[in-house]
This record gives C-alpha cells, sequence and structure tokens, in this order.
C-alpha cells in the first residue's frame, strides 16, 4: 500500500501535540508531583512517537522494495462519506424531530443514497417495521428516554411515548 | 447447605431465575443496555418481593446477562455488554464463514460450563478465595494489567509493531478524563461529558460494529455471510461432543482465570475475558490463527467472563466488598431487603447464602436452554439481505450509543467508528486497542499508587511475591514468541544456501 506510512507518521504528529497539551496538565502538589497527571500519559506519548517512528521507517523502506500496483480493494470513498454524513445528519436530527421521525428518514437515506435500493417498498415499508421494531424494544420494554424532539416535534412524540 | 438448595427450587423462587434469565438475556443482546443497567432499573420492582425471589431475579438477569452479549457479539460484531469484546473479535469471523452456529453454541455452552465450575467453587472455598483476593495491593494489580497487556505480540503475530502501537492508543485513550489520583483533567478538551473517561460501551460498538459496516459501504462489500452459511437450528447450536472435548482443558483453565480475576474487586468479566483470550493465544500451538476465527478464541473469554461474574459475588457474599460495577449495584438489592453482605451473612442467614449459590448453578443451566431458543432467532437476521442489516446495525449503534449516555456518546461512537476504520485499512488489529482500553485505568493507577506506597522504588514492587511471580510470567510471554522467532530466522537463514 502505497500511502501506509501515512498513517504512524499523523500518529506521530498527534502525539507530538498531545505531548504539549499533556505538559500543561495542573493538579500535582507535594509528593505526587513525580507521579502526576502527566506521568503516565507522557511514557505513552514517549513509546507511541518512538514505535510510529519505527513504524514510518519501515514503511518507507518495504515502499523502495515493493513492486507497484499491490492494491486489493477497491475503495469509494463518496459512499462512505454519504454514509458518515448522513448518520451525523440522524445524530443531529434526533433532538429536533425526535426519535421515530428521525430514525424513519435515516433508515430510508442509508437505504436509497448509500445501498441504492430502489424499490420504494422496501425504502419506505423496511424503514417503518425497523423503526417499530427499536420503538418497541427500546422505548415500550426497556423505558430508554429516546429524544422526543423539540416544538410541534415534541408535542407529536409525546402523543407517541 | 441443603436448605438452601431446596429453598432455590422452590416454584416461587424458580419462577423468578426463569424470569430473570429472559430479561438479562434481552438486555445483555441489545447494545448499550447490560445487566448493570438491567440490576439499577428493576431495583424497585422488587421491593415488594421475599428476599431470595428477588436476590435470585438479580442474580440470574446478571449472569444471563454476561453471556447474551456475545449472541450480538459473534453474528454482527457488536459486543451487547463489554464482557463479549474478546468474543466480537473471534466470533464474527464464524458468522463470516457461514459458521455462526457453532461459534453461538461453543460460547453458550462454555459459558455455562464456565459459570458452573465457578459455583462449585462459591460453594466449596468461598472464604479461601476471599482471602487470596486480600493479598492483592496496588503492585500485583499492576502486574496483572502488564499480564494482560504481554499478548499483545501473539495478537498481532504477523506485525507487532501495529500491535503495539494499537495498544498504545487504546492506553492513551483510557487517560482521558479525570485523573483517578489528583483529580487533575486530562484530554478532555472542554467536553464535560468525557471526564468520567471514554465511554467503554459506545466506544466498542463504533470501534467494532459500525466502523464493519462503514468498510464494507466504502469497499461495495454487501455479503455478511460468505456462500449463504448454513441455518441455525437447535441441533446446530449444540456444539459438538468432540469439539467440546477438544475444548476441555481451554475451558477448564478459563473457567479457573475467570473465577480467579472475578473475585478480585474492580477487576471485573472484561478484564477476565481479554486475560484468558490472552493466555490461550500464549498456550495455543497456532497462535497466528487466533483473530481470524479459532474456537478456542470464543470459548476461552466466554467461559472465563462468566466464572468471572460468578467469581464477583465472592467477595461480594464474604466481605461485602463488590467485585464488578453490577455487584455493586446488587448490593443495593441486600439492603432494600434489611439483608448486609459480608462475614455475618454466612452466620445469620446462611440458607439465603446457600439458595443464591443453587440459584446460580440453576441459572447456568437455564441460560444453556433459553440461550438456544435465543441464538436461533437472532440468527435468522444474518440471513437478511446485507442492506437492510447494515442500516438495522447503523440504527441500533446509535439508539444504543444513546441508551448508555447522550449526543457526546453518539459522538464517541463515531469517532471510534472512524478510528477503527483507518486502523483496520492501514492493517493495524483492533484487539490491542480494546486491550489497552480495558487494561490501562488498572496499570495506570495501580503502578502510581504502588510506586507513592514504596517511596517510588520500582524494585521494591519485584519483592512483593505475587507482583514478582505474575511480572516474570509475562516477560516470559513476551520474550517467548521474540526467541522463537529468533530461532526460526537463525534456521532459515543456515538453511539458505
Amino acid at each position: 500500500m502505497r500511502y501506509r506510512w501515512l498513517v504512524p507518521a499523523g500518529l506521530f504528529l498527534a502525539a507530538a501535540y498531545l505531548w504539549g497539551v499533556a505538559a500543561d496538565f495542573q493538579g500535582a502538589v507535594g509528593r505526587y508531583e513525580l507521579i502526576g497527571p502527566d506521568f503516565f500519559p507522557k511514557i505513552l506519548l514517549a513509546a507511541i512517537m518512538i514505535a510510529s517512528l519505527a513504524a514510518v521507517a519501515r514503511d518507507v523502506v518495504a515502499l523502495r522494495r515493493e513492486p507497484a500496483g499491490e492494491e486489493t480493494k477497491t475503495f469509494f470513498p463518496a459512499d462512505l462519506a454519504i454514509a458518515v454524513l448522513i448518520t451525523v445528519a440522524y445524530v443531529a436530527a434526533l433532538h429536533v424531530i425526535g426519535f421515530v421521525l428521525a430514525t424513519l428518514c435515516f433508515q430510508a437515506l442509508i437505504l436509497a443514497a448509500v445501498f441504492r435500493v430502489r424499490r420504494w417498498q422496501i425504502v419506505f415499508g423496511v424503514p417503518a417495521v425497523l423503526t417499530t421494531l427499536f420503538f418497541v424494544i427500546f422505548i415500550v420494554l426497556m423505558g430508554v428516554p429516546l429524544p422526543r424532539g423539540s416544538g410541534m416535534f415534541r408535542a407529536f412524540n409525546s402523543l407517541l411515548y | 447447605m441443603i436448605e438452601g438448595l431446596q429453598l432455590a427450587l422452590t416454584m416461587d423462587v424458580f419462577a423468578f431465575i426463569i424470569l430473570g434469565t429472559l430479561i438479562g438475556l434481552m438486555l445483555g443482546a441489545l447494545p448499550g443496555l447490560d445487566a448493570t443497567t438491567g440490576v439499577a432499573l428493576l431495583l424497585p420492582v422488587t421491593y415488594v418481593l421475599a428476599p431470595v425471589p428477588a436476590l435470585m431475579f438479580f442474580v440470574s438477569l446478571y449472569a444471563a446477562g454476561v453471556f447474551a452479549g456475545s449472541i450480538t457479539a459473534i453474528l454482527f460484531r457488536i459486543p451487547g455488554s463489554s464482557e463479549a469484546i474478546m468474543t466480537a473479535v473471534e466470533g464474527h469471523h464464524f458468522t463470516a464463514r457461514g459458521e455462526a452456529g457453532l461459534a453461538l453454541g461453543v460460547a453458550v455452552t462454555c459459558s455455562a460450563i464456565g459459570g458452573l465450575i465457578a459455583t462449585v467453587a462459591l460453594f466449596t472455598i468461598t472464604p479461601w478465595l476471599a482471602s487470596v483476593a486480600l493479598q492483592f495491593g496496588p503492585s500485583e494489580y499492576f502486574a496483572l494489567g502488564v499480564l494482560g497487556l504481554s499478548c499483545i505480540a501473539a495478537v498481532s503475530a504477523s506485525d507487532p509493531l501495529k500491535g503495539i502501537i494499537a495498544a498504545l492508543i487504546g492506553l492513551l485513550l483510557a487517560t482521558v478524563g479525570i485523573d483517578q489520583i489528583t483529580g487533575a483533567k486530562r484530554f478532555d478538551f472542554g467536553v464535560s461529558s468525557i471526564l468520567g473517561g471514554i465511554p467503554f460501551v459506545p466506544a466498542m460498538i463504533g470501534l467494532f460494529a459500525a466502523s464493519e459496516v462503514y468498510r464494507r459501504i466504502a469497499q461495495r462489500d454487501h455479503t455478511l455471510v460468505s456462500g449463504g452459511g448454513r441455518k441455525v437450528t437447535i441441533r446446530s447450536a449444540l456444539p459438538p461432543f468432540l469439539t467440546l472435548l477438544k475444548l476441555r482443558w481451554t475451558v477448564l483453565r478459563s473457567s479457573v482465570l475467570g473465577l480467579l480475576v472475578g473475585i478480585l474487586p474492580g477487576a471485573g468479566a472484561t478484564t477476565a475475558a481479554i486475560l484468558s483470550y490472552s493466555a490461550e493465544v500464549r498456550m495455543s500451538r497456532q497462535p497466528e490463527a487466533f483473530g481470524k476465527g479459532k474456537i478456542e478464541g470464543v470459548a476461552a473469554p466466554e467461559s472465563a467472563n462468566n466464572a468471572a461474574a460468578v467469581g464477583a459475588m465472592i467477595p461480594l457474599l464474604s466481605l461485602g466488598i463488590p467485585g464488578s460495577g453490577t455487584t455493586a449495584v446488587l448490593i443495593g438489592a441486600f439492603l432494600i431487603h434489611n439483608l448486609q453482605p459480608g462475614p455475618f451473612l454466612f452466620i445469620e442467614n446462611p440458607e439465603i447464602v446457600y439458595a443464591l449459590f443453587g440459584g446460580i448453578a440453576i441459572t447456568n443451566v437455564m441460560v444453556l436452554l433459553f440461550s438456544i431458543v435465543f441464538i436461533q432467532a437472532f440468527a435468522h437476521f444474518v440471513r437478511l439481505p446485507y442492506p437492510i442489516l447494515a442500516t438495522s446495525i447503523l440504527s441500533v449503534s446509535v439508539i444504543g450509543s444513546l441508551a448508555f449516555g447522550d449526543v457526546n456518546s453518539v459522538a464517541v461512537m463515531l469517532a471510534f467508528a472512524l478510528l477503527g476504520l483507518a486502523l483496520e485499512a492501514a492493517r493495524y488489529p483492533l484487539a490491542p486497542v480494546v486491550l489497552g482500553l480495558v487494561l490501562g485505568p488498572i496499570i495506570e493507577s495501580s503502578l502510581r499508587r504502588a510506586l507513592l506506597m514504596t517511596d517510588f522504588d520500582f524494585t521494591a514492587l519485584l519483592a512483593r511475591p505475587i507482583t514478582a511471580a505474575l511480572l516474570a510470567v509475562a516477560l516470559l510471554f513476551i520474550a517467548v514468541p521474540a526467541v522463537a522467532g529468533l530461532i526460526r530466522w537463525w534456521r532459515a537463514r543456515k538453511q539458505t544456501p
């Protein structure tokens, strides 16, 4: 994999930044100064930096030796980005339109936009069945306080749970 | 003892064991809800009950809940509870190969056997085991944590450096939140909801379940079970006798280890599952086969986590010290019925203690019976088209995280899903991240407390026999594969002309 060194390189940079954050930890006084709140994180960050550098070095050396075109599986970043965005939108919508409507929309969108399901019976039917199932299990049986939304959606959802 | 057992078998009590088992199975299989939540939620319901049925109800709910997390762990790589994390790592490969029935059958059978072995210990050596637990101080806990981590090289045999980096990430993530010793805030970046640490269940749902769905979406790999898989029936959910016979030493070792870890306050069934898995990797002749769907990798954590769940009852009943989060909540169940767990419980209410022991044994058999029905019901979902299954898994991941906390828990779940995706794309193993996350708090706080007690003299820790023995075993676990690798390399070099 051509860019495999990027992960350990990113880890090295993240660890270096976090070292600076850890240096500002406050709270240790007297005897505790030697084993203050930064004691263990700094040990770990130092170890991560050393191990990451070793991994970068190894990956770069391997890159020079490896023949090109070793890629195995095709990656579809747009599909992933759409799926993650729909999930984030779902979480944001939960507190606006409530659990029931948000879950229905989320599932229909995932099926239609990510999995490219075109049969409307499935795009609308499956979310209806799944949302009802989750509603019964999590809200009716388990009493989990899932979001009701706000404004008129809250009023509507209060009729259901 | 006989009187207590008879009490456990009366119809009034037996009915509550069955009810507790069914509710425990349901709660355990749902991500975000676990046995601890169940006991806490249902505590007020039992005010009106007599002490024995009420306690039996909670004990059976607890034991069943510990097992049930494995069902979704094996089928969908969603650990229903934290105890099932190693089962998710190993067991889901069986589902992908179309052998979910075998993994589920082994999981439930080994859970029941582990629980029964621990129950025998409850009946016979409770006071002695409690005294062993009291020998463990900070330095011993530190050594125990190091021993658990020592399996990293084995679970990432193909690339130990990546395994070490993954474990370090887990250990670092475990430092997030308020420092247990000084009270300082660490790596919270102003987010108050992670001051208590990274919420474990949402993190695991993200790392394993959601990341797997996103990976398949990113690769347009929409087949969960290769070749369609075999249908899970009652017959297929009962593992062949020969398979069980082959696993006898794995189950025995892991049950004993699980029991010993379970009696240590604060260690818990999750740690027991991880330690037993790592021990099994170490003892195997094919350590490289672990993490790719090896049946010992399912049997070991399953035997250990149920044995640990039963083992956690030992310090609770004999010393009044909770061995786990759930047993801490269980103390409330004792107190509302005017019972004080501890040595006097054995003197003043021996019939209740022995009824509980008997009830735990019955529960393990009930879990075995009811789980097979549960397994069949859940296994149907595997045969659903993947788009529907993926949509369900993502919904449950979000709802499970919400049930565990708030929107921030969902954010943690999503962050861990992307972390898992990135790590798996770069071929970093996920199991060491979990090891670090679980064992990190034990290792850090124990090491710092032990150093405080010895005036920062690390060598003084080695003077304690249990610590020295555990660290020596850990060193051996790390050194043996390294030396074996060097010998193999030297032989290969010698044979090359």
